[in-house]
């Protein structure tokens, strides 16, 4: 095949145009296309254990929520908590709930004070109070009935001291003593 | 054999020639190789915009967990506090030491021939076991005797719900008096005793105390 001048002069400008073409067909189209599938996938790559880990942080986090073994009974004792124990310095209504209670027990001769008060660094929010109380002249079993209405319906409270003498005077009565500790909103 | 002439040679030579034309067939070869290439180029940008579509909806997702993450994290935290809290109180509900059941097995373990002159119990520390000393007199023939089976008594009736309970005479505690008393006709000796209960562990947890003691020993 015989080529003229002018043709090979075509070929020749056919060649370098569609090289330009070509040029620009890899790196103006397919080359930023590239780069840009390649930013997305490296992006999710990044995310993909972020999000991994969050979901098994949620998931710890309600099933912790969820498994409280201690849960229930410590909700009806907040909720008893927040009703039951006054606002305020327990020296200010602690006595007069104990001498009411004991009066109400049919024990008349009642003192009482407070011996110590402490952070309960278990309960936020609430401090532990420590109180004695001194009965003079009671018999034995109604002081006993006391004991046990105190301990059936003051669910905080512990005795942590319980003294009870003979009265030398009446030999019928006792004196007795007693130290609880209990806890009061700070 | 016929001759035949061909007028039109030359004029198919050159319409063969014109269909052979290299730049034409070139130019279609360019056409055609344009072609494919856009096609390509068109699925690689289908292909590429669903990868980022794809990114779109995960970073949506990640922007609705991240602040959740954060959030349970806070969360665990203050759930791990509220459980050591609430597993306090609850400790503190159920593993409380109740007093009235005490007294009253005390109260069923005194003979009429025993006199409790003093009882001191003391539980301050929950995690050391709780403590009662109870003094008082002992009457009988063999007063010692006596005051030996009070303390027998008292261990087994404490037993039953302390299943680690001792009761034990405090040293040189357990003496004999000089005065006597007169019990059914009977003039008895007596004997002074200091015998201390030890309360280790605790009874199963119980929602609410026994009633208290239904008739009075101790005078």
């Amino acid at each position: 095949m015989n080529l003229t001048k002018e043709q090979l002069q075509k070929a020749a400008l056919g060649v370098v145009l569609v090289l330009v073409a070509l040029y620009a067909y890899f790196s103006m189209l397919l080359g930023p296309l590239g780069a840009r599938e390649k930013r997305a996938q490296k992006a999710m790559d990044a995310l993909a254990p972020k999000m991994k880990e969050a979901n098994t942080q949620i998931t710890r986090t309600r099933s912790i929520e969820a498994e409280d073994p201690f849960g229930a009974a410590a909700g009806i004792a907040r909720e008893a908590m927040a009703t039951r124990i006054p606002d305020g310095a327990a020296i200010v209504w602690l006595p007069q709930r104990l001498s009411e209670f004991f009066h109400s027990q049919g024990i008349k001769k009642i003192t009482s004070k407070a011996e110590a008060e402490q952070d309960d660094l278990s309960l936020p929010g609430y401090r532990l109070s420590t109180w004695q109380v001194n009965i003079a002249e009671v018999e034995f079993v109604p002081f006993a009935a006391a004991i046990a209405a105190m301990e059936n319906q003051e669910g905080l409270a512990q005795i942590t001291s319980l003294r009870i003498e003979t009265n030398a005077a009446n030999v019928q009565f006792q004196n007795a003593s007693l130290k609880f500790s209990t806890l009061v909103k700070k | 054999m016929a001759l035949h002439l061909n007028f039109y040679h030359e004029i198919q030579r050159e319409a063969q020639a014109r269909a052979r034309d290299p730049v034409k067939l070139a130019g279609l070869a360019g056409a055609a190789l344009a072609v494919l290439l856009l096609a390509y180029y068109g699925y690689r940008s289908y292909a590429v915009s669903r990868v980022e579509a794809k990114l779109a909806s995960v970073q949506k997702e990640w922007k609705r967990l991240e602040p959740a993450q954060a959030e349970a994290k806070k969360r665990e935290a203050e759930l791990f506090v509220l459980q050591k809290s609430n597993k306090a109180l609850v400790d503190r509900l159920h593993g409380r030491l109740y007093f009235a059941p005490l007294l009253d097995k005390i109260a069923t373990a005194t003979p009429p021939t025993v006199q409790i002159t003093s009882l001191a119990a003391d539980y301050a520390d929950p995690e050391k076991p709780a403590t009662v000393l109870v003094s008082g007199i002992a009457a009988g023939l063999q007063p010692r005797s006596a005051a030996e089976a009070f303390r027998l008594a008292l261990e087994k009736e404490v037993s039953g719900q302390y299943p680690k309970a001792t009761a034990s005479f405090d040293a040189n505690s357990l003496e004999e008096a000089e005065e006597n008393i007169e019990w059914s006709g009977e003039s008895l000796h007596t004997a002074r005793f200091k015998i201390r209960l030890t309360l280790e562990g605790r009874p199963p947890a119980k929602e609410e105390a026994p009633p208290a003691p239904k008739k009075a020993k101790t005078k």
